[in-house]
């Protein structure tokens, strides 16, 4: 999943999230605090018609979603953001090292638990993105 | 044990069968002079069988030479016509000394036989004698009963099966369990009933790896039925002999509705998680940023309020994950990633993580650490997260002005890490209580402390689960030292 670009700064995040606060709060968090361009989408379908469009650098996907869940949109979420390099990171209220590893298995590149803190969640996808980089 | 009979002493009635009147009254007074005796008398075949069918005796004593009906007939009409299950002795009367008689009685049914003219102590002591087998054959009967109304009435399938794993017994509710209340699973092979008891060991009666509890192993297993429908059971197994023969005794347990309730509990836990995390996501994290200060500034008091209700959140927050994990731990769920650690780092991070809290309780927090390294195959967070409740605890407990003191040392093989405070201590009535979960010593400090009530409960369990012990000492208005041991491990700490 090597970026072409090479260090290029992260800017562009997309966040699928069906709780409309949690999705007010990811924008507080992104937008006016850390200051990133964020698209957000309700749920996976919507999501995955926008994602080539937006083409997001980082896609924060909510484990649990109506109808399709974060796991079960993954593999199309992969092939149809293959050509942007998108890091994919599941967001989970399921806290625990096993689910981790099992989302890290299911293909994820990062996982993230509920409930985060808007102040810091900025810094954590750039330190991330910064890793991957590296 | 009183089993409700006395083999001798039961009211034993004999119907006496015998033409000659003589004779007849000869007998008649000997047995009325045995206690608890009633005697019917009659005095041919034909009067004999009618009383016999109109009021069935325990024993008859029957002449077999008399006009009309003779003693053979009414001997083979009792055989033919009475109910076999129930033993009835017949004494015949012969008139020879040949064998003849009574043995062609015997081959019709007689139990015994006397030659007239009767001898007196004959006639009593075959009557007290057979008294005596009726009695306790009719207590085995009762014994027998009793066992089998226990057995088919309590809700336990039992079944025995031979060493080959073949049922040789089973009670009523074994059969129903497995939907076969017509007929008997006796003659069929476990495996057919149990389909996972392959591999158990119908010699030894053991099933491999199986956990033990109280000398029995229980395992959970799934039962098929004759329809083929599958339910859960638990499984317990004990090997005994009867009769010299070796066999496996099994008890099983149907877990329907037990598994219905664990599954109810676990989709229960799975909402909470679910549907109280996501709110506080967003009422923590909107605290969160409000407390930061990057949407601008707040009056003091407002910022005092805006404080304690992200505080309380996140206590919210801890006490969902403490109930949760007490579950998980509970259910064995609970997934741990035992890697050499150094305990120097963990300590360090544990002791560093406390110093908020510690600042905030005006408590000053020291730690001593040793100068080598001691390593100790655990999960770090779980170790972290025992350190931060011990600690926690020891400067809630703390007044202020107070010090905590965590140390870490070697003992023995093990890394011990104690926690130190000098606290109001622990009452002692409470001291048993205090690994149980919900307990606090003081019901308002659920509240003034902010703790779940949870927190030694879940470390106790975690530690032990990482082979190691935990403890205290405690002196009311003194203070209290917790401490952890872990088995040291010879390996390297990898990255």
């Amino acid at each position: 999943m090597g970026n072409a670009g090479g260090a290029e700064p992260l800017t562009r995040i997309m966040c699928v999230e069906d709780d409309p606060d949690i999705r007010e709060l990811l924008q507080m968090a992104l937008e006016d605090l850390a200051g990133f361009e964020l698209h957000l989408a309700e749920d996976a379908e919507t999501g995955l018609s926008q994602v080539q469009g937006y083409a997001p650098q980082i896609l924060l996907l909510d484990v649990m979603l109506p109808a399709m869940s974060g796991p079960e949109a993954l593999p199309q979420f992969r092939q149809l953001t293959q050509e942007f390099g998108t890091r994919i990171i599941f967001l989970t209220a399921k806290a625990s090292q096993r689910a981790r590893s099992e989302f890290i298995e299911l293909g994820a590149d990062e996982v993230l638990f509920k409930p985060f803190d808007p102040v810091t969640l900025g810094d954590t996808l750039s330190s991330l993105w910064d890793n991957w980089q590296a | 044990m009183n089993n409700g009979l006395d083999v001798e002493d039961f009211l034993m009635r004999i119907l006496l069968v015998e033409d000659d009147p003589v004779m007849r009254t000869f007998m008649r007074v000997i047995l009325q002079s045995e206690p608890n005796m009633e005697i019917e008398v009659a005095a041919d075949g034909k009067e004999g069988l009618e009383k016999f069918f109109l009021n069935p005796p325990d024993m008859v004593i029957l002449d077999l030479r008399m006009p009309q009906v003779d003693g053979f007939e009414v001997l083979e009409t009792i055989r033919a016509k009475h109910d076999a299950s129930v033993w009835l002795p017949v004494i015949v009367v012969s008139h020879s000394d040949s064998d003849e008689e009574p043995l062609r009685a015997f081959r019709l049914g007689a139990d015994d036989f006397m030659v007239k003219p009767v001898n007196k102590e004959i006639l009593q002591r075959k009557v007290r004698n057979f008294r005596r087998v009726i009695g306790l054959q009719r207590s085995n009967q009762h014994l027998a009963m009793q066992v089998t109304a226990v057995t088919d009435d309590i809700n336990v399938g039992l079944i025995t099966t031979d060493e080959s794993g073949i049922v040789n017994w089973c009670n009523q509710s074994a059969n129903c369990m497995f939907g076969i209340c017509e007929s008997e699973l006796e003659g069929l092979h476990m495996s057919y009933l149990l389909e996972e008891i392959r591999n158990f060991d119908f010699k030894e009666c053991r099933i491999e790896g199986a956990a033990e509890v109280n000398g029995m192993q229980r395992v959970r297993m799934k039962a098929t039925k004759e329809d083929g429908e599958t339910f859960p059971v638990e499984l317990s197994a004990s090997k005994l002999t009867v009769r010299g023969e070796p066999m496996c005794a099994f008890e099983l347990r149907d877990l329907t509705d037990i598994e219905r309730i664990e599954e109810m509990k676990r989709e229960f836990l799975s909402v909470i998680n679910h549907e109280l995390r996501t709110p506080l996501t967003s009422i923590n994290g909107a605290l969160s940023v409000l407390k930061s200060g990057k949407l601008g500034d707040m009056p003091d008091k407002a910022m005092r309020m805006i404080d304690l209700a992200h505080r309380n959140g996140q206590r919210l927050h801890r006490l969902i994950n403490d109930i949760l994990d007490f579950e998980k731990i509970e259910e064995g769920k609970l997934d741990m990633q035992l890697k050499p650690q150094s305990m120097k780092d963990m300590t360090q991070n544990g002791v560093s993580a406390m110093e908020g809290l510690a600042k905030s309780s005006k408590v000053r927090l020291s730690l001593k650490l040793p100068d080598e390294d001691l390593i100790a195959k655990v999960d770090a967070d779980r170790i972290e997260q025992v350190m931060t409740n011990l600690i926690s605890n020891a400067i809630k407990f703390s007044p202020p002005g107070g010090k905590v003191q965590v140390r870490l040392s070697q003992r023995v093989g093990q890394a011990v890490v104690e926690v130190q405070d000098w606290g109001a201590g622990i009452p002692d009535e409470f001291t048993q209580r205090i690994f149980t979960r919900f307990s606090q010593a003081d019901q308002r400090d659920t509240r003034t402390k902010g703790g779940s009530g949870l927190g030694l409960a879940i470390s106790k369990r975690l530690v032990e689960a990482m082979g190691g012990a935990i403890g205290f000492e405690s002196i009311e208005g003194k203070g209290s030292t917790f401490y952890f041991s872990l088995p040291l491990s010879k390996e390297v700490v990898c990255g």
